[in-house]
């Protein structure tokens, strides 16, 4: 199911992306769509965990990725939720058999079209401060080798995120998340402008964004700062 | 581990206690916040600084006049904690000054730790591209360490700092000084609530702060949720009035 060349293309770029002008929400936000294409998943989901007890998304592959993340956060129950708190993985969970376990999660995920779902946990030292989900809409079931691969997938998310990162003081982590976790309400707020500006969806709005960003070669983060600048009391 | 749902009520309850005066605005309860901050965590002094061209003066609120001097030389030689907390846009961390700060802000550091200053803490107040100011820390010799667990109240302080703001940008909330609803929790999941911020700003042609005041007092007013008022707006099917009254 993992597909080599995709691999090998997804670390070629990884590496290419750890330089200077490092972004981790455009990381994040390339992370999912690539893992998607590595691994077959019909949807991929980040989310970080800022604070104890608190989870907030970052980034999805899709629309599709992105609302099971937040149906997860919003009922505090499913496969990411439970791989923030014990730090293991959830492999190969079949959502018909998942109703006891996510009474709301997977009945919701099922009507949406999907089957099958994985976590892993993004692990820095003791502390899992992310979550990598995958959704199936077969019921696709991973290898132990597989699991391993997408595993490392979630570790080159973490690697990431060190990038930038002195570790000999904690509390830099708060520093950059904070700061990755505004720039994604930036984007929130520059989608519903931009939605409102032009008479087009939110997701249309988003992919205008990222394909204003790849061909300036810029970062999604800025884009969006542009179009609140420019949409910010038109006229004046 | 502090929970954040259970730091947020113990802020506004301490927030509240060290209002002095019954003036209505923003400065009098981010003075009243910057007290209950250092009672709070420990720390010798306390400072909100607005951005440089948004007030005419940059530090709005202080907790003692030796903490608005080290603010103001921030912005009088252009280096600090809170500018770079400002350009960042981030959290500024800083637990030992000495060490870290001075060879990072060689022309304030000095300045800082005459004063007695060991740490500096500076958290942007901001939602998404708003950027108000900057809630500064100033930690002590007998200040214990700021740890996750005090770093996370500083930024619930910092989240209520930021609601007091936003919500002065409407004239007739500034004297109510009202702190529902709340920013912090509710909101940070639910992607719609800035979405709708933007829909607002451009529908209305108000600027992006007012547009989420605007949606915080018809919550307000209307009894009901942000998140579900937000969803309303994104589905196209509701329009806050630009007159809250």
């Amino acid at each position: 199911m993992i597909s080599v060349s995709d691999l090998s293309e997804f670390f070629v770029e990884v590496a290419d992306t750890l330089v200077d002008d490092f972004d981790l929400l455009d990381f994040l936000d390339n992370l999912t769509h690539r893992a998607a294409v590595v691994s077959g998943a019909s949807a991929v989901g980040l989310v970080l965990s800022d604070r104890p007890g608190r989870v907030r998304f970052m980034a999805a592959s899709n629309e599709s990725g992105k609302m099971l993340e937040l149906l997860q956060i919003q009922n505090e129950q499913g496969p990411c939720l439970d791989c923030l708190t014990t730090g293991e993985p959830v492999v190969n969970a079949d959502l018909a058999h998942a109703s006891d376990r996510w009474p709301t999660f997977a009945p919701h995920a099922i009507r949406a079209g999907f089957q099958s779902v994985h976590a892993f946990p993004m692990r820095l030292r003791t502390q899992v401060v992310g979550a990598l989900n995958l959704f199936g809409s077969q019921d696709s079931r991973f290898q132990p080798d597989e699991i391993r691969v997408v595993q490392a997938l979630a570790d080159v998310a973490t690697i990431a995120m060190l990038q930038e990162r002195n570790l000999a003081r904690a509390e830099t982590l708060t520093e950059q998340l904070q700061g990755a976790l505004n720039s994604r309400v930036v984007i929130e707020q520059a989608k519903g402008a931009l939605a409102a500006a032009d008479r087009i969806t939110t997701e249309e709005a988003f992919e205008l964004m990222r394909s204003r960003a790849r061909s300036g070669r810029r970062r999604l983060v800025d884009v969006a700062h542009d179009v609140l600048a420019m949409l910010e009391k038109p006229g004046r | 581990m502090a929970d954040p749902e259970l730091v947020r009520p113990r802020v506004h309850e301490a927030v509240s206690r060290h209002r002095r005066s019954d003036r209505g605005g923003a400065v009098p309860t981010l003075e009243a916040l910057c007290r209950a901050v250092c009672e709070d965590l420990g720390v010798i002094a306390a400072t909100v600084s607005l951005l440089p061209g948004v007030g005419a003066h940059p530090v709005c609120a202080a907790s003692s006049s030796t903490a608005r001097k080290l603010d103001e030389a921030q912005f009088s030689v252009g280096e600090g904690p809170a500018r770079a907390a400002f350009d960042a846009r981030r959290p500024v961390l800083v637990p030992d000054l000495e060490r870290t700060g001075s060879l990072r802000w060689p022309g304030w550091a000095p300045a800082a730790l005459t004063e007695g200053v060991v740490g500096v803490y500076s958290f942007p107040l901001h939602v998404g591209a708003t950027i108000f100011g900057v809630l500064t820390l100033y930690a002590g010799a007998d200040t214990a360490p700021l740890g996750q667990d005090e770093v996370l109240t500083g930024l619930v302080f910092a989240e209520v700092a930021t609601e007091v703001l936003l919500d002065s940008t409407l004239p007739e909330a500034a004297a109510g000084g009202q702190l529902e609803p709340d920013l912090g929790a509710t909101l940070d999941t639910h992607a719609y609530v800035y979405q709708a911020q933007g829909m607002v700003m451009v529908e209305l042609g108000v600027s992006l702060a007012e547009a989420l005041a605007l949606m915080r007092a018809h919550a307000w007013a209307t009894g009901r949720d942000l998140t579900s008022l937000a969803g309303e707006i994104v589905a196209g099917r509701f329009m806050p009035p630009r007159d809250t009254r």
